[in-house]
């Protein structure tokens, strides 16, 4: 019984977070909205690429996708040293 | 679960080539329209899943996979910091957009690999 | 449009955590993630939603139920010494109760080797030795179903029931 009142306590928590993350006061910073609209005019002289996503995460924030890419390579490992297997390693 | 399911087998066998062209297609068109090397290879490794939810075969070689994917780990950090870190004031806007196109094609290669490893480890993971 | 979605990813975020069947929650999860994949592509980002429809959506959710089959079957060690025909089938009833309570697959074996014998064999999650007098239950500590057994069995079974916990076997070495 007190486990349900316990998962009753967590869903009541985590509506009332979601209520107070969407209806909550959203300002823009002022050099965000400038750092938005260098990469919205120069996006495309910069890197050439037409989708800006694809520009920004390879060209402007390369570090990010490779040191994305390394965490997936290292979770990787960790399940292949983490999972036995009969047979090899 | 062991048993094939005819209808799953049909399905996913006249689907499986157009699921390949749709994830190449993304990965190629990463730099045009959305989507990228992330989101390509993991279409490309929802392949290996339906191959074998399809055939139930269990001849894959991992080791070969992981091996694969750190060498292309390696690659592609050598081609980002070449290109970014050295060439990039120098370079022109069509070498730029080949080396969108390779790194997409490398990425989605990784993570489709990745991908693929983890789901034949939990697979063939040795329950309890 | 949008509200509708976000107050439907709501009502599945709590449908999943609030469901008792651990398989209805994975599926519940699914639609959550499809629904915010959806939510994505509204709010203008459709490289997000391409992902979140991939991983989330197809890939997670395979994932999980594969991972389900594996832990779904359940196999017990029978063995029987007393010569009472009388409370043979209870206990077995009340681990068949269990088990569809689990969603889990019973596999009884009944047997007449040693417990040392059966303790050499891996495979086991449960080793039930009945006697005339009592009733012996051993399992593993590193067992997850066995704790919530024994609450089970102490619940609806009405004999008196030992439960004994075996430290399971050193994992052999076979790394490189």
């Amino acid at each position: 019984m007190s486990d349900r009142i316990r998962r009753g306590f967590i869903m009541l928590l985590m509506v009332g977070l979601f209520f107070l993350m969407v209806k909550g006061p959203i300002e823009v910073l002022p050099e965000a909205s400038q750092l938005k609209a260098y990469y919205m005019t120069h996006f495309m002289n910069d890197t050439g690429a037409l989708n800006s996503v694809t520009g920004i995460y390879l060209n402007y924030r390369v570090f990010d996708t490779l040191f994305e890419t390394l965490v997936l390579l290292v979770s990787v490992i960790g399940i292949i040293y983490f999972s036995r297997h009969e047979g090899d390693y | 679960m062991n048993e094939e399911s005819i209808l799953l087998r049909k399905t996913m066998g006249s689907l499986y080539t157009y699921i390949i062209i749709f994830g190449i297609y993304i990965i190629y068109n990463g730099h045009l329209t959305p989507g990228g090397g992330f989101q390509g290879g993991a279409i490309l490794a929802s392949v290996f899943i339906i191959h074998y939810l399809v055939t139930y075969s269990k001849t894959l070689r991992s080791a070969t996979l992981t091996n694969l994917e750190k060498v292309i780990y390696v690659a592609l950090v050598v081609f980002a910091i070449v290109l970014i870190f050295y060439l990039n004031p120098y370079a022109s806007l069509s070498t730029k957009r080949v080396y969108l196109i390779i790194m997409n094609g490398l990425i989605g290669i990784k993570v489709s690999c990745g991908l693929t490893v983890v789901f034949y480890r939990f697979i063939f993971f040795e329950s309890r | 449009m949008q509200y509708v979605i976000l107050i439907m990813m709501v009502i599945f975020a709590i449908a999943a955590i609030q469901t008792e069947v651990l398989r209805r929650t994975i599926i519940y999860a699914g639609v959550f993630s499809l629904l915010s994949s959806f939510a994505y592509l509204l709010y203008k980002a459709p490289d997000v939603a391409i992902a979140e429809a991939v991983i989330g959506c197809t890939l997670a959710t395979v994932i999980y139920l594969v991972a389900m089959t594996k832990y779904k079957v359940f196999r017990v060690y029978y063995k029987h010494t007393s010569t009472n025909k009388e409370n043979i089938h209870d206990i077995l009833e009340s681990i068949t109760k269990y088990t569809d309570y689990m969603s889990l697959q019973l596999d009884t074996i009944s047997t007449k080797k040693d417990l040392h014998e059966i303790l050499e064999d891996s495979h086991y999650d449960v080793i039930i030795i009945q006697n005339d007098t009592s009733i012996d239950v051993y399992g593993e500590t590193s067992n997850y179903h066995f704790d919530s057994m024994i609450d089970f069995l102490n619940l609806t079974c009405r004999y008196k029931i030992d439960f004994h916990f075996v430290t399971p076997k050193k994992l052999e070495d076979n790394y490189e």
